[in-house]
């Protein structure tokens, strides 16, 4: 019996449904005719054919099945129909044209209420803001200081303090810092010992710092919402400051001050310098200030009763005078978690605030910074901040005596960091000397500096040879020679007594190997 | 005499339409002829309904779905190319429907809790139905082929479209149709094979 294969079975269904062409048609005839396998095949899927197209009746009729359809169809034609296909445009067209038309009847309504959170938020910070004399002890030090070192204490320990600067790419800043290391705190007493002022002048001095203390009190306030409040006009006040202190030191003592201050009295010259300190002492002072907030850095107006200002500050005064000290706590807290800008920076229109957990930095764009009418108040301004850069400050510190190491710590703090020098003097056996006079330091300082206030960090080198041309070195020096030579005997007479044992050991070994010898 | 030629003249244009004129019907609709679309679904509604129950073996979405099929035919009239048979085009959007529609079911059908009984998709088939319901049994068995192989068989043994609709229908070869339908014999002979002796 012949096979069957699959398309050959393809082939016979299809014959049964009449769908093979002519000539396949006929071949597949002559092949049925010869082949019973197919012939059965065909029977059976012939039977099947036949169950499958007997087993269905036609689907019964449903009535109104056109109606039916017809009525969508026409339902689907209707205006409303054909709108309700685009609603969600419509509700989109509809809410956008009430909105433009609202936003056009109230064009303010989004900067008013932005005006009015931020109201409600400066007023929460502005509340209770007092000037920063208030929360830290102002003395003529610290005025001194904030001319010629940008840097007015916050607090009334001095471990936070207030710091202006420029970047190198010009920009204006102010930095809130907590300072570790002490400062030194007696620059304005070197000022004036350096320039020996007398008593007059020293008056003259006084007054000076304290006209500017009563306007400094102003410009910088304080709360304890841990807000700073900084007028612009501080910048100013600094350069007027700083000129104004720079021309008393060239009018009380010239020579000197042009030690102290290599520009001073190019600055002093300068013809306009005094127009631009009138012009700042003069200025009204402005409205405007810098908050620094736990939340935000906002350029905004504060009015307060400068009256009420004036007769606090004096109140102040007397009981300062009287030695009722009435200053009020107020630490400005400085951490990440305070400060909400976290680690990134924070950026406005108008600020670039930096956060990390030693300060805060504020960069201020040009506006923000008071414009003086003063046709060259840069240049001016310029040969101010070169002149108090040029001015030397140092702090020296002579750390306790390490009894075992033998060795002295000394500490040169210069006008720069890049200028401050560390220094370790091994010294030995000058330990009992300074136990017998512990003002021994001072002693040293004052051979070495002399009264002289302007101290240079090349002039170290004379330090080093004050310490090393010392008598007391010299008699070191002398005591290791002796060492020496005493060492050098020694060795000499080991090696005479190396010689006599090897002449004794001589005989010995030739006899040995005489000895030897008889053996062989 | 007048009688006779109205007589005539109405003899002339005889109202009973060929397949073939199913493109007129189309243009006579697309020209804003609303009656042409009322022809055209009272001509092909017995077909497309049979087939929704075909493929579908369930009696209850018969008329939702051939409603669906003529809508979609009449918004998309005027997308229709007139290159192939109207009854093609209409076969393949009855079948796509039928498939739509045991997609739906398919997802339905996860949702629902097993105990839930189902007579859909057996063609109306249950044991109560006796042994010597032949019809009900073939269609019991023709239920259980795979849609795949059961649809053109049911096309082209009851519907009796040509291997060539069949393809145009589900989108695929005339040799695929004709292997398919094939198979689906098969298929049915061996579910059959218990009942050989009465059957076969």
């Amino acid at each position: 019996m012949k096979s069957v294969n699959k398309k050959e079975l393809e082939n016979l269904s299809a014959y049964l449904d009449g769908e093979l062409s002519s000539s396949e048609r006929d071949a597949l005839e002559e092949k049925i005719l010869h082949n019973p396998n197919l012939q059965a095949k065909l029977e059976e899927l012939k039977k099947i054919k036949y169950l499958t197209s007997t087993s269905f009746k036609q689907v019964d009729d449903s009535p109104y099945f056109e109606t039916k359809v017809l009525m969508q169809v026409n339902s689907g034609k209707t205006f409303y129909a054909k709108l309700k296909k685009f609603t969600p445009a419509i509700i989109v067209a509809v809410c956008t044209i009430i909105l433009m038309v609202f936003f056009k009847i109230n064009p303010t309504v989004f900067s008013d209420l932005f005006k009015n959170q931020k109201d409600t938020i400066s007023s929460f910070y502005k509340e209770n803001l007092k000037p920063l004399f208030y929360a830290a002890d102002i003395s003529n030090e610290d005025i001194y200081n904030f001319a010629f070192f940008k840097r007015l204490p916050l607090d009334k320990n001095k471990k936070q303090f207030l710091e202006l600067g420029s970047e190198p790419a010009g920009k204006e800043y102010f930095e809130i810092k907590n300072i570790t290391e002490p400062v030194s705190q007696n620059n304005f007493n070197n000022f004036v010992k350096v320039l020996k002022l007398n008593n007059a002048q020293k008056h003259q001095v006084d007054s000076i710092l304290s006209s500017y203390a009563r306007q400094l009190g102003t410009q910088v306030l304080v709360n304890n919402r841990n807000t700073i409040a900084i007028n612009p006009d501080l910048w100013s006040y600094n350069k007027a400051l700083t000129a104004e202190l720079i021309s008393f030191a060239a009018k009380a003592n010239r020579s000197l001050a042009e030690k102290v201050i290599p520009n001073s009295f190019k600055l002093v010259s300068n013809k306009s310098l005094a127009e631009v300190v009138n012009k700042i002492k003069n200025s009204k002072p402005s409205n405007r200030y810098i908050f620094l907030t736990p939340d935000t850095v906002v350029y905004d107006t504060f009015v307060f009763d400068p009256d009420k200002i004036k007769s606090e500050i004096s109140t102040l005064n007397n009981n300062t005078r009287n030695g009722n000290s009435v200053s009020e706590e107020i630490t400005i807290v400085l951490n990440n978690k305070v400060m909400k800008f976290t680690n990134k920076s924070f950026n406005d229109k108008h600020f670039s605030v930096y956060v990390d957990s030693n300060g805060c930095r504020v960069n201020l764009s040009d506006s923000q910074l008071p414009n003086i009418s003063i046709p060259d108040f840069d240049s001016i301004a310029t040969e101010i901040d070169r002149a108090a850069k040029g001015f030397r400050s140092f702090s020296f510190k002579f750390s306790t005596p390490n009894m075992r190491r033998e060795e002295y710590h000394f500490r040169y703090d210069g006008s720069d960091s890049t200028k401050n020098f560390d220094y370790n003097v091994i010294i030995p056996k000058l330990d009992s000397l300074f136990r017998l006079n512990k003002s021994m330091p001072d002693i040293y300082l004052k051979r070495f500096f002399g009264n002289r206030f302007g101290f240079r960090p090349d002039s170290l080198q004379n330090f080093n040879n004050f310490f090393f041309n010392d008598s007391i070195m010299s008699n070191q020096q002398k005591f290791l020679q002796e060492q020496m030579k005493n060492f050098q005997k020694e060795i000499r007479r080991m090696r005479e007594e190396l010689m006599e044992m090897k002449k004794q050991l001589k005989p010995f070994q030739e006899e040995k190997k005489k000895s030897r010898s008889i053996e062989i | 005499m007048k009688n006779t030629e109205e007589e005539k003249s109405k003899l002339a244009v005889p109202k009973i339409l060929k397949l073939d004129d199913d493109f007129t019907l189309i243009k006579n609709f697309l020209e804003g002829d609303e009656n042409s679309f009322k022809e055209l679904l009272l001509r092909h509604k017995d077909k497309v309904r049979n087939i929704v129950y075909l493929t579908l073996g369930n009696s209850n979405a018969i008329d939702d779905i051939s409603q669906e099929v003529f809508i979609t035919v009449y918004k998309n009239l005027k997308r229709f190319r007139f290159q192939s048979q109207f009854t093609t085009w209409l076969y393949r959007i009855t079948v796509n429907k039928c498939k739509d529609h045991m997609r739906k079911q398919k997802i339905r059908h996860l949702f629902k809790p097993i105990n839930d009984s189902d007579s859909a998709g057996n063609f109306g088939y249950n044991q109560t139905m006796g042994e010597n319901d032949i019809p009900a049994i073939v269609r019991s068995a023709i239920s259980k082929l795979p849609d795949k192989l059961r649809i053109p068989l049911l096309l082209k043994d009851i519907e009796g479209l040509s291997y060539q609709e069949i393809a145009e229908s589900i989108d695929c070869e005339i040799g695929t149709v004709k292997s398919r339908i094939f198979r689906a014999r098969e298929g049915l002979k061996n579910i059959l094979r218990p009942l050989e002796q009465e059957l076969l």
